[in-house]
């Protein structure tokens, strides 16, 4: 009925005023993944260089896709290579050292660029002076395995009003981890959220933690703790993380509040947000 | 022609205190009539299908004896169908057929204005001043339609204009006002020339009060803070006739309030700022059915800023600026044939509605916060509408309108729509929706007697507000407001009966009318949503209940004594009820007034009294049980004469003994004012 509508309204002598819409600036489509990228560190050994880079530079707590390219003694990316890698912290503790790792996926070939490999890492702990982050990458193109370690800087992501990662003891004893990957431009109405939920096994160990629920209550702090609908509870989807969506109603600081709940619905971490429990003891912030 | 019959019509408009101000108006009128009237033919009047507010400004009017320079609120408020509701001291809403604006169309000789406040703030009304204009025609349920759908009927503000006249000459006001009470200076003057090819009317009127003081409380500071205002208005308006039966004009208002303070409301203003602008063209041809063709262009833009940097003590500060432009036109036909006469309007008109709110917390370090409360909403609309007034005979006539519409809504902030699928998933743009109206009047008139029965329906468009509004603040019941975009027409079946008695000295009318309104939009709490504005206690969404009725019923009497002395009365009464149960708020009890008239020669002076029994308060909307009241008032005017020029002094007092009371449309129960003494003087040439 749309065009019929218009139409009349045209008849009816409005053509003077016939409303000139705007066109809504597009939105910025995500660029290509091998355009704009950073090298974050790059290392040479036994002739290939391997380097590790992503869009923004540089490393920071939490969620942070990671891409790898390898090149040969004459500059060419290496196409159909393998890959592992290992993420590991050590830390100074007056004398001695321990080490730990944190959540990280596999590294597979890039879907949209053959010369690029793709995974994430989610660190659990900034750069600091008593402790260093060191990527271990295994590579094999073709002539048997290789391992290179280099080292790399990871910024702390948290601060007043901005927090993307998350880790609480549960009541089940468990530590579980959160990161926040999505939204990671949040505006105002409906977001996609996306959220990985692992478990320290060891300090070696964290698995993706499956068929849970994580339960979001988006706050706002400065405005007497006012929640916005558009909330979605979190589900594991096919790709192993945690989705749903969460609802912002202005701009601002907002404090997303989670419940983090068993495939029996029992919540293991996290408390529901209340007159007198102004957040939950797992909870992400974002300010836009 | 037109308002020297008019007053004499046994069908003349409803409401004594009005028809009284006719007759005065009228043998003034009478000697300035064959030039200052526009030449409109007295078919076109069809006086009986409206009301007429005659503002002081109307020429020669100024001795009626009410407050010459009394704010155009105050004279809506006399019409018994009209109730303001008052956020303060200023810019108070019209009420029609006790319904709020969103149900009515207000216009400024037939141009649509937008409020630019999401609160409700800054009615049309607000906007001009008694002295831009002559009068207000008040049209009740469907017959009101002809500049856009409404149920509660519409409220034309007639824009003053000398007019043509075959010997040139100039004249002018000036006048100057107080206001004990709150102190208010009312400073005016106005120019006006006019000839046989042109007229031009400039006037200048500026107000500025500061807080008024409620009546009297024993141990209670009556002082209402936050109740001051100042307000500028600036008019011109400039006719030419280009040939016999050919005339052109431009009018423009600019209107500008500073300083404003709403004691009902948890902010206040500091800028309303209005710009409105109009040509015409007339076409009045000599022979033939058509008499009068009008055309008309107009423009009009507000910016309205809310500011709570005054109030001591605020859960969070922000800023609340509006805007509203609105283009429009229209074009309109007068034409008649045998027992028919017709009136033919096409009309349309585009709006942008932008409201936004930025918030700064508490915590300096923390980045303020910014929403839409009106989401760029575009209203386009255009609508055809005809009346034919049927003679069958000196006694009888018909009247029937019908009127179509079409009306489109558009979001035009991508931001706003996305904050507005919080509630609605996938929420188009745009909403398209046709507004038909139609209804027939009967009249019968018949010695003493003259009936008067008539039958509507029309539908209506959610209101921006309604529609896309996004955590509106409602101070009386503490909800936040969500509209709803996709909710259905609100329709309205409707009925009005009257009947008038006049004989020898007395003159009796009563008046009824019912509304039967389908899918009546109204707020209801979601006990699920959490408020936005902190200290409010819930959220409401805009809805629809299957239906709602209104009453309204009005009794007005006048009895002559003789030439001199006149006492006159009306009371009014008002029931509104949802189909769920609810009551529906601002809903009148019963208001009477009462008025004796003494006027001689230069003087007038009146007594009158007004009140109220108690209001059936509908808790669901915050209102609470308000007292009857009654309050006396007493005024004297008096002209003199100096040479050919004339000086009116009117002194008088509102609530004479300091009554402190509340009305049921006082918003958040402010109180209304207090004893309050004024004085207006008018110089006249």
């Amino acid at each position: 009925m749309k065009f019929p509508v218009r139409t009349l309204v045209l008849l009816l002598g409005l053509s003077a005023f016939t409303a000139c819409k705007k066109d809504e600036a597009a939105e910025p489509s995500t660029p290509p993944a091998s355009s704009g990228l950073q090298v974050l560190q790059s290392a040479t050994h036994n002739g290939y260089t391997v380097e590790l880079l992503n869009s923004s530079g540089k490393l920071e707590v939490g969620y942070n896709t990671v891409l790898v390219r390898i090149k040969d003694a004459n500059g060419h990316a290496v196409e159909n290579a393998t890959f592992t890698w290992e993420p590991m912290m050590t830390m100074d503790m007056g004398g001695s050292t321990h080490q730990h790792s944190c959540p990280y996926s596999t590294v597979a070939a890039s879907a949209n660029n053959p010369a690029l490999y793709e995974g994430y890492v989610v660190f659990n702990m900034a750069t600091s002076s008593t402790g260093f982050w060191e990527m271990t990458l295994t590579y094999d193109v073709g002539n048997g395995a290789n391992s290179v370690t280099m080292p790399v800087n990871v910024l702390a992501s948290d601060s007043e009003f901005r927090k993307r990662y998350t880790s609480a003891v549960g009541t089940d004893g468990a530590t579980y981890l959160l990161a926040m990957v999505e939204p990671s431009q949040p505006t105002t109405g409906v977001n996609n959220m996306v959220v990985g939920l692992y478990k320290r096994v060891s300090g070696t160990e964290f698995p993706v933690v499956d068929n849970y629920t994580i339960r979001v209550d988006p706050r706002m702090p400065g405005m007497g703790n006012h929640g916005a609908p558009g909330n979605v509870d979190l589900t594991q989807g096919a790709d192993g993380f945690y989705h749903g969506s969460v609802g912002f109603s202005m701009t601002g600081y907002w404090k997303i509040n989670l419940i983090v709940e068993d495939g029996a619905g029992t919540a293991l971490a996290g408390n529901a947000v209340t007159a007198t429990e102004e957040e939950s003891s797992v909870h992400f912030k974002v300010n836009f | 022609m037109g308002y020297r019959k008019h007053s004499v019509m046994p069908d003349r408009p409803r409401g004594t205190a009005l028809a009284l101000l006719l007759l005065l108006c009228a043998p003034l009128l009478a000697q300035t009539e064959p030039d200052t009237l526009p030449p409109i033919p007295n078919l076109m009047e069809m006086p009986e299908l409206e009301k007429v507010v005659i503002l002081p400004t109307w020429p020669g009017c100024h001795t009626h004896g009410d407050k010459p320079l009394g704010s155009l609120d105050s004279y809506l408020a006399e019409s018994n169908s009209v109730n303001m509701i008052r956020r303060g001291c200023y810019a108070m809403e019209p009420m029609l057929n006790g319904m709020a604006t969103e149900r009515s169309v207000v216009t400024v000789d037939g141009m649509r204005i937008y409020g630019a406040c999401t609160d409700k703030m800054d009615p049309v009304t607000s906007y001009v001043e008694t002295s831009n204009l002559s009068r207000a025609r008040i049209k009740s349920g469907s017959s009101g339609g002809e500049h856009g759908g409404t149920i509660a009927g519409s409220i034309d503000l007639e824009r003053r204009r000398t007019g043509f006249k075959d010997k040139r000459g100039w004249g002018g006001t000036a006048s100057a006002g107080f206001e004990g009470n709150n102190a208010q200076r009312i400073f005016g003057t106005a120019l006006n020339y006019a000839g046989p090819s042109l007229y031009t009317d400039v006037d200048f009127t500026f107000r500025k009060a500061d807080n008024y003081r409620a009546g009297h409380r024993p141990d209670a500071s009556n002082t209402v803070d936050f109740s001051q205002f100042t307000k500028y208005n600036l008019s011109a308006i400039a006719g030419y006739k280009l040939s016999a039966g050919n005339e052109v004009e431009a009018s423009v208002i600019y209107d500008k309030a500073t300083d404003v303070g709403y004691p009902g409301l948890p902010m206040d203003v500091s800028l309303a700022e209005a710009l409105i602008g109009s040509v015409q063209y007339r076409h009045l041809p000599r022979n033939g059915p058509v008499s009068l063709w009008e055309t008309k262009l107009y423009y009009n833009t507000i910016t309205h800023v809310m500011d709570d940097s005054h109030r001591p003590v605020v859960p969070i500060r922000m800023d609340m600026p509006g805007w509203s432009t609105t283009e429009g036109f229209y074009t309109k036909l007068y034409a008649s044939a045998g027992k028919h006469a017709i009136k033919a309007t096409l009309s349309g008109h585009r709006n942008n509605s932008l409201a936004e709110m930025t918030m700064y917390p508490n915590n300096p370090a923390e980045p303020a916060m910014f929403m839409l409360t009106w989401p760029d909403v575009r209203t386009l609309y255009s609508g055809l509408n005809a009346e034919d007034r049927i003679r069958f005979n000196e006694q009888l006539d018909l009247t029937v309108h019908a009127g179509l519409g079409i009306h489109e809504n558009t979001i035009g902030s991508e931001f706003g729509r996305r904050s507005l699928e919080l509630f609605y998933v996938s929420l188009p743009p745009s909403k398209q929706r046709w507004l038909p109206s139609g209804g027939a009047t009967l009249s019968h008139r018949k010695g003493r007697f003259t009936h008067r029965i008539g039958a509507g329906y029309s539908e209506r468009a959610p209101s921006v507000s309604e529609g896309y509004g996004f955590y509106l603040l409602n101070a009386n019941d503490n909800y936040d407001y969500v509209g709803d975009p996709r909710m259905r027409n609100e329709g309205s079946l409707s009925a009005e009966l009257t009947s008038a008695y006049k004989h020898g000295k007395l003159e009796l009318e009563w008046s009824a009318a019912w509304f039967h309104i389908v899918d009546y939009i109204i707020g209801k709490p979601r006990p699920e949503l959490m408020p936005m504005n902190i200290t409010a206690s819930g959220v409401k969404v805009f809805e629809q209940i299957p239906y709602a009725t209104l009453f309204n019923t009005a009794l007005t009497a006048a009895y002559r004594f003789s030439d001199t002395w006149q006492l006159l009365g009306d009371a009014s009464w008002r029931y509104g009820q949802g189909s769920d149960g609810t009551r529906l708020p601002l809903i009148q009890p019963l208001q009477f007034r009462t008025k004796l008239r003494y006027a001689k020669k230069q003087y007038v002076a009146e007594a009158s009294a007004e009140g109220s029994s108690r209001n059936r308060h509908s808790p669901e909307f915050g209102e609470t049980s308000k007292p009857g009241y009654l309050i006396g008032n007493l005024s004297v005017s008096r002209e003199f004469a100096i040479k050919k020029h004339r000086l009116s002094v009117n002194l008088g007092v509102d609530n004479l003994l300091d009554q402190y009371y509340t009305t049921f449309s006082d918003w958040f129960g402010i109180p209304s004012m207090g004893r309050n003494v004024y004085a207006h003087v008018v110089y006249a040439w």
